[in-house]
């Protein structure tokens, strides 16, 4: 491992507006997202940038290291503001961090909060933040936008701190046709054979827990609902709990398995498996051991479904009040 | 808000865009905001010495706007409805005018407690111009 192999400190954002299935259902007629209950919606004047930038302060907060000593910063979203250019160095200025930061983006892929988490153990010589941002969008008519939610978590990675980050495994299988976006869109597109999915979704993600040297007591895998997490750990040995918080938050792309690990934490658990999977597909399973806090209390406004879609951008009719 | 501001001329003070840096005086101790000119307090053309603001702070004024934003709040007025705009008194002295994000700002008054964020103000020309609102404080 790396020279920067424990968290030392965490931070959690969430947007303020929240939507609950019933008013979603009632005004849409349908509510496609199995095992979310709610999901947090992003104001029309945040993205992943301002996301992982909230979410990063909090992290900073908790640490020790202050922002001139920074060596790293990795920002993972499927959802970057632009398809090409830095998007970490916007985030990294908007923090203030010294001009000899090293950044890296990772995109492309909801696992991509693994592969951030990799690179910063890795990579940067000294304390490194690792923050993943997403807000995914779908179709209005589509199940992945009736899941998408929206959030950040960072971790910031030092040489020592009370998470031990102790060990990772990968897999990786081709499964043409599951979660994707097209170049140019906005909107994430699935070829939409539910079976298959689920079953890219299962072998990916046990194929990484299982490549783990020892099986962890806890899971918190990428959550593209609130369900498909827990059908998949069925096909792991042993007898894994399963944290996402895809049931209060929505699917959370990028951040989901972070938002998860926090989850676990906040339950108590000290020995956990953060599965980051990417559609395509591969996962990422970092194990690791201990504890931190990792809180996105904070007070929700709920907003009915005509707000949610202005404030999403879809252009949709719904007749629904406001 | 409201006149064309060019991405250079825009980067030229991302540190206050983004952190609200100060200018404070080596003669008497104020702050300005941004960090440029004259002293708010003494005139004095002395330099700034930059400091950063916590970044709370308290309304002193402050207007809704409901129609009529120039065009490249467009976008933010359709997808949020009417929007707040205020000039914040930093707990470091400074006067900072700022538009106000999550929350309803009709509901908004003055000796509010705010903190400032980054959010996106408007995107032109492809390009996303992140900087400063005010939120208030739970
Ligand atoms: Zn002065």
């Amino acid at each position: 491992m790396g020279v920067t192999d424990a968290i030392e400190s965490a931070g959690a954002y969430t947007p303020r507006y929240r939507i609950d299935a019933d008013a979603f259902a009632e005004a849409w007629g349908t509510f496609d997202a199995p095992g979310v209950q709610r999901k947090a919606v992003p104001g029309a004047d945040e993205d992943a940038v301002t996301m992982a930038v909230e979410a990063a302060k909090t992290a900073l907060d908790g640490s020790a290291h202050d922002r001139e000593g920074l060596a790293g910063l990795a920002f993972a979203s499927t959802t970057p503001p632009v398809d090409e250019g830095d998007v970490a160095a916007t985030v990294a200025e908007i923090l203030g961090l010294d001009n000899t930061v090293e950044t890296a983006a990772f995109t492309q892929s909801t696992g991509a909060g693994g592969s951030a988490i990799r690179w910063g153990t890795e990579v940067p010589d000294g304390p490194t933040l690792v923050v993943a941002a997403d807000a995914p969008l779908g179709d209005p008519d589509d199940a992945l936008d009736h899941a998408a939610g929206a959030g950040a978590v960072a971790f910031l990675l030092a040489e020592d701190g009370p998470v031990e980050i102790r060990e990772t495994a990968t897999y990786t299988e081709e499964f043409p046709g599951t979660r994707f976006r097209e170049r140019g869109a906005d909107a994430v597109d699935s070829y939409d054979a539910t079976a298959y999915e689920r079953d890219a979704y299962g072998t990916v993600v046990a194929g990484a827990v299982d490549a783990l040297d020892e099986a962890p007591p806890a899971i918190a895998p990428t959550a593209p609902n609130g369900k498909r997490p827990y059908r998949a750990a069925r096909r792991l040995d042993g007898d894994a709990d399963v944290y996402e918080t895809a049931g209060d938050l929505g699917d959370t792309g990028a951040a989901g398995p972070l938002f998860g690990l926090a989850a676990a934490w906040a339950d108590g658990e000290d020995d956990v498996a953060l599965v980051a999977f990417g559609d395509g597909a591969s996962a990422v399973a970092v194990r690791v051991v201990g504890t931190l806090d990792a809180s996105w209390d904070r007070e929700t406004v709920d907003v009915s479904y005509a707000e949610y879609a202005r404030k999403r951008g879809h252009v949709v009719e719904t007749g629904g009040d406001d | 808000m409201g006149a064309y501001l060019s991405v250079p001329s825009w980067w030229r003070n991302l540190d206050g865009r983004y952190r609200l840096e100060l200018g404070q005086c080596p003669d008497c101790g104020a702050h300005t905001f941004p960090a440029e000119g004259a002293c708010v307090e003494c005139n004095s053309t002395a330099d700034f010495e930059t400091v950063e603001p916590e970044g709370t702070g308290e309304v002193v004024a402050g207007t809704t706007i409901t129609g009529g934003a120039p065009p490249e709040f467009a976008d933010l007025q359709t997808q949020e409805g009417s929007f707040g705009v205020a000039v914040v008194e930093l707990d470091e002295g400074a006067r900072v005018p700022g538009m106000l994000t999550d929350c309803d700002p009709t509901t908004v008054e003055r000796g509010d407690r705010v903190e400032a964020v980054v959010r996106r103000i408007y995107e032109q020309e492809g390009i996303v111009r992140y900087g400063v609102k005010f939120r208030p404080m739970d």
